[in-house]
C-alpha cells in the first residue's frame, strides 16, 4: 500500500470532518465521510465559496498567506435540530500540490450547554437582585422599629441584649 | 432532608442540565411532539426548556400562566401532545434516577397547567 493510500484510509478512519480543496481554483478535492455526512452537497470538484456562503473568502485568503490557520463556523438544520461545525483551514503541500485543509468539528453540544448556562445565569441574577431590592426592604422596615444600633446588633448576632431606652 | 425542594434534592443545577438536556433532546426526536420545534431557534428552546424544568422542580424560575398561555397560545396543542410531553418528561426523569413520588409530584404540577397551555376550543 502506498503512502498515498496509507494517508488516505487515515483521513477516511478520524472522527473529525476533513476535506481538502485546491488552494487555487478553491475545488474540493478529497472529502472523509464525515464531511460528507455533514455536507451533502460536497462533491469532488465542489466550489468551496458555493458550499460555504457565509465564509469569508478574502479573509480566508489572507490569512492562510502569512502561514496561519483560519476559524469560521457553520450552522444549518436538519430534521429540527441545529447542528454547529468548527472549521479550521490550513493550507498544506502535498509534493508539488498546495491545497487547503480544512478541519471540522461538531460543537452543537457545546453550543447547547452555552445556551443553557446562559439562560440559568439570567434566573439566578433576576433573584439575586430580587433577594437584594427585598432585604434593603426589611432593612427599612426595621429601623423604622428600632434604634439603628441595636439593628446593627440584630444584624451581628442574630439577637438584641435588653436594654434600657430613652424615649 | 426537610424543607428541601425537589431541586435542591437532586443536586442543584449541577444535575439538572442532565435532564434539560436529555429532554430536549427527547423532545426534538420525537414524531408527535417534535414537529412544534421545526422552526424554533435552539437558544430560544433551550431557554425555555431550563426555565421550564427549573421551576417544575423548585428551581431560581417562575413561570406564571399567563406567561405559559402566552407561549403556547398560536400552537394550537392538543391533550394528546401534552400527554406526550408528561410521557417524555416522566421517562426522562425516571431514566435520570428520580424516585416515583417525586415523578408524581412533577407530574402534577404539570397537569395543573393543561388548560393553560392547550389551545381551548372556540365557544360557538
Amino acid at each position: 500500500m502506498s503512502l498515498q493510500a496509507i494517508n488516505e484510509q487515515l483521513l477516511r478512519a478520524v472522527g473529525v470532518g476533513v476535506a481538502l480543496f485546491d488552494i487555487e481554483a478553491r475545488q474540493l478535492r478529497f472529502a472523509n465521510d464525515v464531511f460528507a455526512a455533514w455536507f451533502e452537497e460536497a462533491e469532488i470538484g465542489a466550489d468551496l465559496a458555493t458550499l460555504f456562503p457565509d465564509l469569508d473568502t478574502d479573509a480566508l485568503t489572507e490569512t492562510l498567506a502569512t502561514g496561519r490557520r483560519f476559524s469560521a463556523e457553520v450552522r444549518f438544520r436538519k430534521k429540527r435540530r441545529t447542528t454547529v461545525i468548527a472549521q479550521v483551514f490550513t493550507s498544506a503541500t502535498l509534493g508539488d500540490e498546495r491545497l487547503i485543509v480544512l478541519e471540522c468539528q461538531n460543537i452543537s453540544r457545546i453550543r447547547e450547554l452555552e445556551a443553557m448556562i446562559e439562560s440559568y445565569s439570567t434566573m439566578v441574577e433576576r433573584n439575586t437582585r430580587e433577594i437584594q431590592r427585598e432585604k434593603e426592604q426589611v432593612e427599612k422596615l426595621l429601623l423604622n422599629i428600632m434604634p439603628r444600633a441595636a439593628y446593627e446588633e440584630y444584624k451581628a448576632f442574630g439577637a438584641v441584649a435588653p436594654s434600657a431606652m430613652r424615649a | 432532608m426537610p424543607g428541601q425542594n425537589l431541586y435542591e434534592k437532586y443536586g442543584g443545577f449541577a444535575q439538572i442540565n442532565r435532564i434539560v438536556m436529555a429532554f430536549y433532546d427527547a423532545l426534538l426526536d420525537s414524531d408527535e411532539i417534535g414537529p412544534y420545534f421545526d422552526d424554533v431557534d435552539m437558544v430560544r428552546l433551550i431557554d425555555h426548556q431550563t426555565k421550564f424544568v427549573a421551576a417544575l422542580m423548585g428551581g431560581p424560575a417562575q413561570f406564571d400562566d399567563e406567561h405559559l398561555h402566552r407561549a403556547h397560545a398560536r400552537l394550537a396543542i392538543t391533550d394528546t401532545h401534552f400527554d406526550e410531553m408528561k410521557a417524555i418528561l416522566a421517562e426522562t426523569l425516571d431514566a435520570h434516577g428520580m424516585a416515583s413520588e417525586d415523578i408524581e409530584t412533577v407530574l402534577g404540577a404539570i397537569e395543573m397547567r393543561r388548560r393553560v397551555v392547550v389551545a381551548q376550543p372556540a365557544m360557538s
